[in-house]
């Protein structure tokens, strides 16, 4: 009997491991043949590799070698970076399958004190802590060519993930690619090398900063940056046309109110514009005088806190409003406009006008100076409808005639020195106007810290506007494919439950909200004229005069008090909602169903029970 | 065949609900499910269009339950002695095995529907991707599908319930768990066929590929191909054990 | 019709049935006699086609039960020894199961209820659970479940055992009376059962036939005219 059962046991358990092989062998075919082929369940579609992307893949030349250091662990430690990793993998996966082996995947684990943490040290995979802080981990990748070209991602950070796909085709271009291009960049509102998007653009180019005196453009530099001209100087003007005769490409930000040259020269009384004459060779002209309000369109500014009122003189530009032309690719999410000029076109021969960005129809314009004196409240009142749509930026592709009719230096000592004086255009020029010099400055679109060792792959965009600048830069050095990347939105992050939830709360007190707040205003603003006052003593100092006073900061007090407690209720409201959410969940709505089915049930048994007696009594 | 086999699933169904299994595995399935969303799966703080917070548990959830699910239908049978009645009626041995399978099956989906409001509720109020949603769902029907499967096999070589619900929770916690990564390394491959092998093996991250909204048809094939062997592994099981 | 040819059933090396041979046709009540292990309940599964033999083969009407295992139960009723019963079921239940499992249609079902209910005396019982039954309810609980779809053979494995001495009387008169153009086969080992139902007696011993005669002849085969005798004699015999 022993024996038999023992056949029996041997018998299934062998049943059991071939089934095993059969299994392990029909899903490993079936991994081979279907693995890469995923299917993208996604409303938004966001798993789907962008046919640039594809394109790049498929047009690699030399083999690339991807080494990714990912840590064993990380599913345990960090589930959601995990998640991430598997998506990049699946992604690296994916080129490598469109790239004819072209581009061979590595994958390290880079375990504690084992040379391939020493190597993913060396370099520079940034090492993170794990939950415990008692080891070293890393999520990185290094691309090289067989020219010895390389690119590190240091760490593919959790907030960047929508960029993954982005970061990655660009480096697998710029490793097809030819040598780094030169970006020239001339601001007349000091020293701007440390912004962001800089640090961006370097990733890709050599951008070298030149001086706004010099009466010359280096010849090895194509295309141009040039912020906020102001106090322009003649060498400048002949420079930059006799840059744009040789066939230069441009990119102007040209502004009747630059928030943030206001805010670094704060004493100055008026914001400094120096129309070029160059616009009106374009055949561009620029009101100096207002910028473009639009109530529809008016976004706040990130760091802004979501109880503010929207600013309606910054405008959050969607798709809707772009209109791009076919060469670089798709529109982009968003775009922010701070306190933007409006362009408008006289046409010229021989050159072509795209308008790129525009305003709703419901835009009116605004004294730049109102907007620069006056607090929220009183723009929003002073913002008109006109009913009209508002140029923001023109995409300008066209051959002119120079503004000068000899060189500058003839005569002089230079004249030898200097490139021949060129009278109308050697080729054709790609000038991008932008009539907003906020739109590069990092608070417009970036939400990265000023961290020492941060790097691009650590930049965090809330807009687009860096994006835009650098694939419009790409589409004007040539390189086509790279200023059609787009970014693959995986994840919104503005769309948690809790945020939602408060938002909804919010709206129920928002009027009430707005009044105390307002009050706030207009106490600080009487309490500030009130000292003032004092300040010049156009009043003497009295016991009245500071009982007036008393009563002032107890007003404030109280107000103050009321926001507070208003804060509180709202709190109180989202968290009752979140309350409510989960018991109903979890107990309320499963324990009536169960309690439904159950009587349902009971009946059935029930009628059954009766049925089999009326068939005996027959 | 298909008459029959609705007569053996309406019958083990019936059992069930009759009994207290069905409820008490209902109420445990929605309280443990609803429990993790909300408080272990950060339902509020992290983006959520897509259900993830609910899904990213069901494997554990569903491996401490559905044991208990199938543990009784072969199990009982063979304590009771109605196997040898119900294997002499006139009825093929497949009916009887799709039948119990289903019935288990069909536990699972009221469970599921147990969760539907939670669905119902996100679309009213907030976003949601209805597509990745619906992606979960079938990933949690494909995965209860498989563990039932694996939980009937079980069930038809263990004497009692309780020995099957405990070899039951061994292999299914061992699949959505442990999902062969100690056996795979322990082959000692080169990182990259390890990775590849732990992939192909790997429960979890098939049902996590489906339910982030990336569907191959290998994460489909790795559960259907694994309730198809379950089911015929339980069906020889029932012939060893005849004869 | 049965036809059981060089039937053999080894378990390992035990031999549980041993090339038996016999036929049985139309209106015959057939008790399988033998001691415990003798092999009645093996050959009783081999019947049925529970359990395949190792060699040999079963016929009903005609029907290589192997083959066509499914049409040939379709004829046959068969109450296993003991405890076949789901606990959990009503007996109404679990008759109305039985049924559909056999594809009765719901007409049929009411019907042949009916007149079961009747006949065995089901009808106090009929919405109880079935675990909540005493001995003799459950055992006839068994019996009308086999005898649901009027089978053409009827197997029953100790079918009297534990039912009080009126039920059965009135269950040995039922089944004489359902027997008269069916096949019945009783396995037992009461004696006074043998005489009182069956007209053959089909007596196995170790796996092996060792007697196939009718009721009387066996009892002439020794001077004490007993069956019990008989049996005690046949089976010690072999040994």
């Amino acid at each position: 009997m022993d024996k038999k059962k023992y056949i029996k046991f041997l018998s299934l358990s062998a049943l059991i491991l071939m089934s095993g092989i059969i299994f392990l062998a029909i899903m490993s075919c079936a991994a081979l043949l279907f693995g890469n082929k995923k299917m993208d369940v996604t409303s938004l579609q966001r798993y789907g590799l962008d046919s640039v992307s594809q394109e790049i893949a498929q047009n690699i030349k030399q083999p690339i070698n991807i080494t990714v250091y990912a840590s064993n662990d990380l599913d345990t430690e960090y589930p959601e970076l995990d998640l991430h990793r598997q998506n990049v993998m699946r992604m690296l996966d994916k080129f490598q399958s469109l790239s004819n082996g072209k581009i061979t995947v590595n994958l390290k684990n880079p375990e504690p004190y084992t040379p391939a943490e020493y190597e993913a040290k060396s370099i520079n995979i940034r090492p993170f802590p794990d939950s415990e802080n008692t080891r070293n981990m890393y999520f990185g990748a290094v691309f090289s060519s067989g020219e010895g070209k390389r690119f590190i991602i240091p760490y593919f950070s959790l907030q960047r993930q929508n960029y993954a796909e982005y970061d990655i085709s660009r480096i697998l271009a710029k490793l097809n690619g030819e040598q780094k291009k030169n970006i020239g960049v001339i601001s007349f509102a000091g020293n701007i090398s440390d912004w962001q998007i800089f640090k961006k653009l370097e990733e890709d180019y050599k951008v070298v900063f030149l001086n706004n005196k010099m009466p010359i453009i280096p010849q090895n530099i194509n295309t141009l940056m040039v912020y906020n001209p102001q106090q322009v100087e003649a060498n400048f003007v002949y420079a930059l046309d006799q840059f744009i005769m040789r066939g230069g490409n441009l990119i102007l930000f040209i502004d009747p109110y630059a928030e943030n040259v206001a805010q670094k020269y704060p004493y100055t009384k008026k914001n400094l514009i120096t129309m070029l004459p160059h616009l009106k060779q374009w055949g561009l002209t620029m009101d100096t005088q207002n910028v473009v309000a639009d109530k529809t369109l008016s976004g706040i500014s990130y760091q802004t806190a979501i109880s503010e009122e929207n600013n309606p003189t910054y405008l959050k530009l969607t798709a809707k409003e772009m209109n791009m032309p076919s060469a670089m690719g798709e529109k982009w999410l968003s775009l922010l406009f701070r306190s933007a000029g409006s362009l408008e076109v006289t046409p010229q021969k021989e050159t072509s006008y795209i308008p790129l960005f525009s305003t709703s129809e419901q835009a009116g314009l605004i004294n730049a100076d109102v907007v620069k004196y006056s607090n929220l409240e009183a723009i929003n009142n002073a913002v008109p409808n006109e009913h009209k749509k508002f140029n923001l930026a023109y995409w300008i592709e066209g051959s002119f005639p120079s503004l000068f009719e000899k060189s500058i230096v003839e005569g002089t000592k230079l004249d030898k020195e200097f490139p021949p004086y060129l009278p109308s255009s050697l080729k054709p020029s790609k000038i991008l106007v932008i009539a907003d010099s906020d739109f590069i400055a990092d608070d417009s679109w970036n939400l990265t810290g000023y961290k020492k060792e941060a790097c691009v792959y650590d930049q965090i965009p809330a807009n687009n506007n860096a994006d835009f600048i650098l694939s419009a830069i790409d589409y004007m050095s040539g390189n086509n494919t790279l200023s059609k990347i787009r970014i693959n939105y995986l994840i919104n992050d503005d769309k948690n439950i809790a945020e939602q939830i408060y938002a909804q709360a919010f709206a129920s007190f928002a009027d009430e909200y707005k009044t105390k707040e307002q009050e706030v205003e207009q106490l600080k603003k009487d309490l500030s004229s009130f000292q003032q006052k004092l300040h010049t003593r156009e009043t003497g100092m009295s016991l009245m005069k500071i009982q007036e006073l008393d009563e002032y900061n107890r007003r404030q007090q109280k107000i103050i008090e009321d926001l507070k407690s208003l804060n509180y209720k709202i709190q109180q409201k989202s968290g009752d909602t979140v309350n409510k959410i989960i018991l109903a969940n979890t107990i309320f709505i499963p324990v009536v169903l169960l309690i439904l089915a159950y009587l349902g049930v009971k009946i059935f048994i029930r009628n059954r029970k009766q049925k089999y007696i009326r068939i005996i009594n027959e | 065949m298909t008459k029959q086999l609705a007569v053996i699933f309406k019958k083990e169904t019936l059992s069930f609900f009759e009994g207290v299994q069905a409820w008490v595995v209902l109420s445990v399935y929605i309280l443990a499910s609803m429990f993790t969303t909300f408080f272990v799966g950060g339902f509020f703080s992290i983006n959520n269009t897509g259900l993830f917070s609910f899904f990213y548990f069901q494997p554990y959830i569903m491996a401490f339950l559905i044991p208990a699910v199938t543990m009784r239908l072969w199990a009982e049978e063979r304590k009771n002695g109605t196997l040898e009645f119900l294997l002499t009626q006139p009825i093929p041995l497949s009916s009887i095995i799709i039948g119990k399978f289903l019935a288990a099956w069909f536990l699972c989906l009221c469970m599921l529907l147990l969760t539907a409001p939670l669905w119902i509720y996100m679309n009213v109020y907030f976003e949601t991707d209805n597509l990745n949603i619906f992606s979960g769902y079938l990933a949690c029907l494909l995965l209860s599908g498989s563990f039932c499967a694996v939980g009937c096999f079980i069930s038809s070589f263990c004497s009692s319930p309780a020995v099957s619900y405990l070899w039951g929770l061994i292999i299914t916690l061992f699949l959505s768990v442990h999902n062969f990564s100690g056996v795979v390394k322990a082959l000692h491959l080169p990182l990259t066929l390890e990775n590849k092998l732990s992939n192909i093996v790997n429960l979890n991250s098939h049902f996590y590929d489906i339910i982030s909204g990336q569907i191959s048809l290998d994460n489909i094939l790795f559960f259907v191909l694994l309730t198809l062997i379950s089911l015929s592994l339980n069906m020889a099981s029932i012939e060893f054990k005849k004869n | 019709m049965i036809v059981v040819k060089n039937l053999c059933k080894n378990y390992g090396t035990k031999k549980a049935v041993n090339n038996v041979n016999f036929c049985i046709s139309k209106g015959e009540i057939v008790s399988l006699l033998g001691p415990n292990g003798a092999g009645k309940t093996t050959l009783m599964r081999l019947l049925t086609g529970y359990i395949e033999p190792t060699s040999g083969e079963v016929r009903i009407f005609d029907k290589d039960i192997k083959a066509e295992r499914l049409a040939c139960l379709q004829k046959i009723g068969y109450v296993p020894e003991s405890g076949f019963l789901y606990n959990d079921m009503t007996v109404a239940e679990f008759l109305h199961y039985t049924a559909q499992i056999r594809g009765l249609t719901a007409e049929e079902f009411s019907k042949n209820l009916k007149q079961i209910v009747e006949n065995l005396e089901l009808k106090t019982v009929i919405n109880q659970k079935i675990e909540t039954l005493s001995k003799g309810f459950k055992r006839r609980t068994g019996i009308a479940a086999a005898l649901l779809h009027n089978p053409e053979i009827l197997i029953l494995d100790e079918p009297t055992e534990g039912l009080d001495p009126n039920q059965k009387f009135s269950l040995r008169n039922y089944l004489k009376n359902y027997g008269k153009d069916k096949i019945i086969i009783i396995s037992t080992h009461i004696m006074e059962e043998v005489e009182a139902m069956s007209d053959r007696v089909i007596l196995l011993n170790h796996g092996k036939l060792v007697k196939d005669t009718s009721p009387e002849e066996l009892k002439e085969l020794f001077p004490e005219h007993n069956i019990e005798t008989a049996f005690y004699k046949i089976t010690s015999e072999a040994e």
